[in-house]
């Protein structure tokens, strides 16, 4: 497979996450989300409460898309586990998956994807001479 | 050896092109796999020696809607989820509706030394941090008897 892989996160950060929290065993929880289509593309809601917008990491690898997510509100060592949310999508081809957007505000992140150009309803002005 | 199948006449070739346009026209755009159910936020209590943490996950509450009270060792929490689908303009198709919107409460029972005094609530990145704040224990005090 020779597709390209796009992150819109920093690696870094996401890395040096997971290798504080290796230790603990992760939960993993499958957020609930809101997809809405219109004329110029997708946008998705995800729920994702007690996420930190460094320990976000979205993935686009093809026409697959996996958005997740550690929570950092919680204090692991209490309950001994690190709870991760985590979800993975796949993209229609009318899709462009490598103008994928993303902002987090509040837990909630919302995505953006938008159509390609060539799925795009395009109106054509007609000149009559 | 070319010789014509009476199913591939132009018209039954139009069909099936028919029926592509039709399948690709009701193709989702995102798939999700199963669908998610919505759950009850969730909660962590940690208890510390002179104070109580309590964190909420409840994304996308509008700050001004979130409410704590303590009545009779009993603190709720009220909040309310802001509409935050993107505006209706043209033809818009729900492919997943799970998220919750709406209020959300949650009531805790406390235990007797809590500060009403000494309650703070901080709301970040979909989390409420509340620290309750213990009150010293008293010391033990002796009741002369007359």
């Amino acid at each position: 497979m020779n597709q390209a892989t796009t992150s819109c996160c920093p690696q870094p950060a996401a890395t040096a996450q997971n290798a504080s929290t290796a230790a603990l065993p992760v939960h993993t929880v499958r957020m609930p989300v809101d997809v809405q289509e219109d004329a110029h593309g997708v946008t998705l809601l995800a729920d994702m409460p007690g996420v930190k917008r460094e320990d976000l990491r979205l993935q686009v690898e093809g026409d697959a898309l996996r958005i997740e997510g550690d929570v950092s509100a919680f204090d692991a060592s209490a309950d001994g586990t690190t709870t991760r949310y985590s979800r993975a999508f796949t993209l229609g081809k009318q899709l462009d998956a490598t103008q994928v957007a993303a902002e987090l505000s509040q837990g909630v992140l919302r995505v953006r994807i938008p159509k390609a150009a060539s799925a795009q309803a395009r109106r054509i002005n007609v000149t009559v001479n | 050896m070319l010789y014509r199948t009476p199913f591939m006449r132009p018209r039954f070739q139009e069909f099936v092109q028919f029926q592509q346009a039709l399948r690709a026209f009701a193709e989702p755009t995102v798939w999700a796999g199963e669908p998610v159910r919505p759950a009850a936020p969730t909660v962590q209590l940690r208890r510390h020696p002179d104070h109580l943490e309590l964190t909420l996950l409840a994304a996308g509450l509008a700050p001004s809607s979130i409410e704590v009270t303590l009545d009779q060792g009993v603190l709720t929490i009220v909040g309310e989820r802001e509409a935050t689908a993107p505006p209706r303009e043209g033809d818009i198709t729900v492919h997943l509706q799970e998220r919750f919107t709406g209020r959300v409460t949650h009531r805790q029972r406390l235990p007797d030394d809590i500060d009403p005094q000494g309650i703070t609530a901080r709301y970040a990145d979909g989390a409420l941090h509340i620290r309750l704040q213990r009150r010293a224990p008293e010391a033990p005090r002796r009741i002369a008897v007359n």
